[in-house]
């Protein structure tokens, strides 16, 4: 009889990918003094009425007993959010510029200041000359990045309608299948194990701040770079751009690079409405020198890799064999990931998940994400897109590359 | 039924499998983008008519044209038969 140990219907347990979010969490905590979270950001045309807003957040916030919890273990040793009668709420600081051009560097500062909150969701935002700029600030333990877009979405709805269509179920425990989860931990660590053979150009780890680069693409350019990329290709397209550009980095520093290395990551939700924890897994990309340093060759290799990793079906088995990474206690499973062969991290997000072309009243003119950078591998390229407007969010520790060397990688990576 | 018709469902019933749990409303003349698609989806279709037809879209060159539609991309995958 298959071994299937029992857990309990009314907690929500921790898959895999949400176990390696919260070490990733614990590393950065360590060496960053604050946890992993993302922003996401929309530049609206004009001001809202934030006492309004605030009321409305806090109460569509306090339908969701699971924002105030932790995690936990229960007693078959699988970690569970543990939910925690409390009334938190989230924190909303605002600030004016003179100048559009301040409003970027101005949220930059606040997000620095104001990531590392007790609620799971807070607000930031920037009042511009002509418009404003609103960050919601997610804990990346409870939301990915499709997860927190829905969220907002969900809050538009209820602003509208005072419903919201989400409703939340527990994650049951995955203590089932264990044949199946060790076949998928062979193959990933076959695929590991292959990896590691050539060495990998990083970054050294340092305590720092996160900053960040923004590029933002008109509908015309966008349209341009997706003709270029091919209809269906713009994630190998924008990825040997990036890959290009990392190497390059390493080039300038006379260092001389070896294979440059990328994780990536995929939504892996069935449906559209899934609002919390992490729903997604990764693939890696790896170029050697003569490919990185040519974006036909790197297009032409990443193209051969995403093939075969989507045919192997190793997302899914990154899912399933991170369920048995679980029992790993959390200072144990951040030194590995910290010591994982990846130059950089790399997110082609799609189509935005907010469908609404307004947030309460005020016309969205656009949306983009910025994910804080883990201190390994300490450099993030993510690009997102908003009704056919490509943005894209250089993110990285002060520390490791410098403001012009990040000006550097965004030039060539979004040299599209 | 066509050849060309059975392929289109064939790739509509992928969509369905790629899209599972998702609104999305299949028709043969539907554009790509508008059913989901991208770069890693349309891979999952592209290994789904190897498995099926041992014809490797990744090798092929596709235009803008053939991955307009699952009608059109039918056509393309009938002529590589």
């Amino acid at each position: 009889m298959p071994l299937c140990l029992p857990y309990s219907r009314s907690k929500n347990y921790l898959g895999g990918i949400d176990w390696m979010i919260h070490a990733l969490d614990a590393s950065s905590r360590k060496m960053l003094g604050c946890g992993t979270s993302f922003a996401v950001v929309m530049e609206l045309a004009s001001p809202w009425n934030e006492e309004k807003l605030r009321n409305s957040f806090n109460h569509f916030c306090r339908r969701f007993p699971v924002l105030n919890g932790c995690a936990g273990r229960d007693w078959n040793l699988a970690p569970y959010w543990k939910k925690k009668a409390g009334s938190g709420r989230p924190s909303w600081v605002s600030q004016s510029v003179s100048s559009r051009a301040d409003g970027f560097s101005k949220l930059t500062e606040m997000l620095n200041q104001n990531s590392d909150n007790h609620f799971p969701v807070n607000v930031v935002s920037v009042l511009m000359p002509d418009s404003m700029l609103v960050s919601f600030i997610f804990d990346h333990r409870l939301f990915d990045a499709r997860g927190a877009e829905a969220f907002l979405a969900g809050f538009q709805e209820f602003q509208i309608s005072g419903l919201c269509s989400s409703e939340f179920k527990n994650a049951p425990a995955g203590l089932e299948d264990w044949s199946s989860k060790f076949a998928a931990g062979r193959k990933v660590n076959r695929r590991r194990i292959e990896d590691e053979k050539e060495p990998v150009s990083r970054l050294t780890a340092k305590p720092g701040q996160n900053c960040f680069f923004f590029k933002n693409f008109s509908a015309s350019e966008s349209a341009a770079i997706f003709a270029r990329a091919g209809q269906f290709s713009f994630l190998p397209y924008a990825l040997a751009g990036a890959m290009r550009a990392v190497y390059s980095l390493f080039e300038k520093r006379a260092e001389s690079p070896g294979s440059i290395a990328a994780s990536v990551t995929r939504d892996m939700r069935a449906g559209q409405t899934a609002y919390f924890f992490n729903h997604l897994s990764f693939l890696f990309f790896k170029l050697k020198p003569q490919a990185a340093r040519s974006r036909p060759a790197g297009f032409a290799e990443i193209q051969k890799q995403l093939y075969s990793q989507i045919k192997d079906k190793m997302p899914e088995a990154l899912a399933e064999a991170g369920m048995l990474l679980r029992i790993v206690p959390l200072f144990i499973l951040s030194n590995r990931i910290d010591s994982a062969p990846v130059t950089f991290s790399f997110a082609y997000l799609g189509d935005s998940a907010y469908k609404y072309d307004c947030l309460a009243g005020s016309p969205v003119m656009n949306i983009f994400h910025m994910p804080r950078i883990p201190p390994s591998p300490g450099l993030g390229i993510f690009f997102a897109q908003h009704r056919g407007k490509l943005n894209m969010t250089v993110s990285y520790i002060d520390s490791m590359i410098s403001a012009d060397e990040a000006a550097g990688i965004a030039a060539e990576a979004g040299d599209l | 039924m066509t050849e060309i018709d059975a392929i289109t469902a064939f790739l509509a019933r992928e969509t369905e499998i790629i899209f599972t749990g998702r609104p999305v409303k299949i028709t043969p003349d539907a554009p790509l983008a508008s059913l989901g698609y991208d770069s890693m989806s349309f891979v999952e279709l592209m290994i789904a008519v190897e498995k099926k037809y041992s014809v490797k879209l990744i090798d092929k060159e596709l235009s803008p044209e053939d991955t307009r539609s699952l009608a059109s991309l039918a056509a393309r995958v009938k002529s590589l038969l």
